[in-house]
């Protein structure tokens, strides 16, 4: 009888093999690319916080200095906002806002586009983890039941020809079952990915339009303090500059600016080349999901690119602060 | 107008002003009063048309950016329903396979009186 039972379970045995065909192509996806990318999203997106961020701080230098040195007369009455039209809209009086007004108001769409980029490629991180479908899980599944029934043999004293594990439903099944999540879960990333790639892309050439944006304002931004340090240097004499510590200050001032706006050029650069890469990652996930054979080193590239990026950054904000601190 | 073109008249604004702003210096400096106020005209000018540039490129930017969050925000819901639904899958395979667990266990001890 038990023979009889073992060919029956034989066959059922064969199951998960077939289905293993059937299914070919439904492993769990390798988490780490997924990993990788999110990393670089987050990593640009907060470079380009901080972008804006030292920008603001840049602008609001202009307006206080072209404030400062206008020949026209100026009023200060036109920066104060108490023109409120109606609640929770308060209007610049003056003819024009400020330019460091408009980044911090940007700044808050920017967050909001960020974050919620950054949620999109975490649950993607969540959909290829191998958390969510464990392996371990249904491998314990499996064995706890076959521990069971293996002790209820032993108890019951079934005589099982030796070497032999008795096929089970339960175990089975657990295979089938997780071959068959593997093949809802790929076709839900492969069509999701699918569907986000235009948004993915528009998401991206927004970033890097406000990067050639920001790019524009600091250029406008370096001009008027950098020609207020040739004015202050030039209004000295030749012949007093050497002992002059005015001169000395200017001078220094504007290489140091010079040295501070090549650095935010260069990290800008680097966040634009990011943004450019990122669609592609994209779209390399998506062969990632649907088990094509891709170039991962790309996204390995890109997440690379985006650490260098966050590295230019950091230097730039302790620079920044040591700068603060010697006032 | 094309995001081109307006990068095009943003750089040519920006280097016509960085040009009145030599020549304004100079003409000072050379002590040529009634130039160098026309100069610092023409930067004054060239500095508002550079200021409202920016500024209007920044509200089209802000205006599209406004319209994407809603799209990133639709496409975080629809991974989360994928989310929810293969872990919602995970929970029942494990019912089924307890389930049959049972069944094999039942198996089990009737094949110990049918032998």
């Amino acid at each position: 009888m038990i023979d009889k039972l073992l060919k029956t379970k034989k066959a059922r045995s064969a199951l998960p093999t077939v289905l293993a065909i059937l299914l070919a192509g439904c492993a769990a996806p390798n988490p780490q690319p997924f990993q990788e990318y999110a990393a670089a999203v987050k990593e640009a997106g907060d470079s380009l916080d901080q972008v804006l961020l030292e920008n603001t701080t840049w602008s609001k230098d202009e307006f206080e200095q072209l404030q400062m040195t206008s020949t026209n007369t100026v009023r200060l009455q036109d920066s104060v906002l108490l023109d409120e039209s109606a609640p929770f809209t308060v209007q610049f009086p003056g003819k024009q806002e400020p330019m460091f007004y408009k980044l911090q108001d940007a700044r808050s769409t920017l967050l909001a586009m960020n974050d919620a980029a950054e949620k999109y490629v975490d649950l993607l991180v969540t959909l290829a983890g191998s958390e969510l479908v464990s392996t371990n899980t249904f491998a314990s599944m499996a064995k706890d039941t076959e521990s069971d029934l293996n002790s209820i043999v032993s108890t019951l004293n079934v005589k099982v020809p030796s070497g032999n594990a008795i096929p089970l439903f339960s175990v089975a099944s657990s295979e089938i079952l997780q071959l068959v999540i593997e093949n809802k879960r790929e076709k839900a990333l492969v069509r999701i990915l699918n569907e986000s790639q235009p948004s993915v892309e528009g998401y991206c050439q927004k970033c890097i339009q406000l990067l050639e944006i920001l790019d524009e304002s600091l250029i406008t931004d370096y001009r008027v303090k950098a020609m207020a340090l040739i004015d202050t240097f030039d209004h000295i004499a030749p012949a007093e500059r050497a002992t002059s510590p005015a001169a000395r200050q200017a001078l220094e001032n504007l290489l140091q600016l010079n040295s501070d706006y090549l650095a935010l050029e260069n990290s800008m650069r680097e966040a634009k080349g990011v943004y450019e890469k990122l669609p592609q990652g994209h779209q390399d996930l998506l062969k990632t999901a649907e088990s094509q054979p891709t170039g991962l080193a790309g996204i390995e590239a890109l997440y690379q690119q985006a650490q260098r990026v966050k590295s230019l950054y950091n230097e730039l904000n302790s620079a920044s602060s040591s700068d603060a601190k010697k006032g | 107008m094309t995001n081109d073109q307006v990068d095009q008249g943003f750089w040519a604004l920006h280097n016509g002003l960085s040009q009145a702003q030599l020549m304004y210096m100079d003409l000072r400096d050379a002590g040529d009063a009634a130039n160098a106020a026309k100069a610092q005209s023409r930067m004054t000018a060239l500095q508002g048309q550079v200021d409202s540039l920016l500024s209007k490129q920044l509200a089209d930017w802000q205006a599209g950016a406004e319209t994407l969050i809603p799209q990133l925000t639709a496409l975080s819901n629809q991974a989360q329903q994928a989310v929810t639904s293969v872990s919602q899958d995970v929970s029942i395979a494990q019912n089924i396979v307890s389930a049959l667990g049972v069944l094999d266990q039942l198996i089990a001890a009737g094949a110990r009186f049918l032998s």
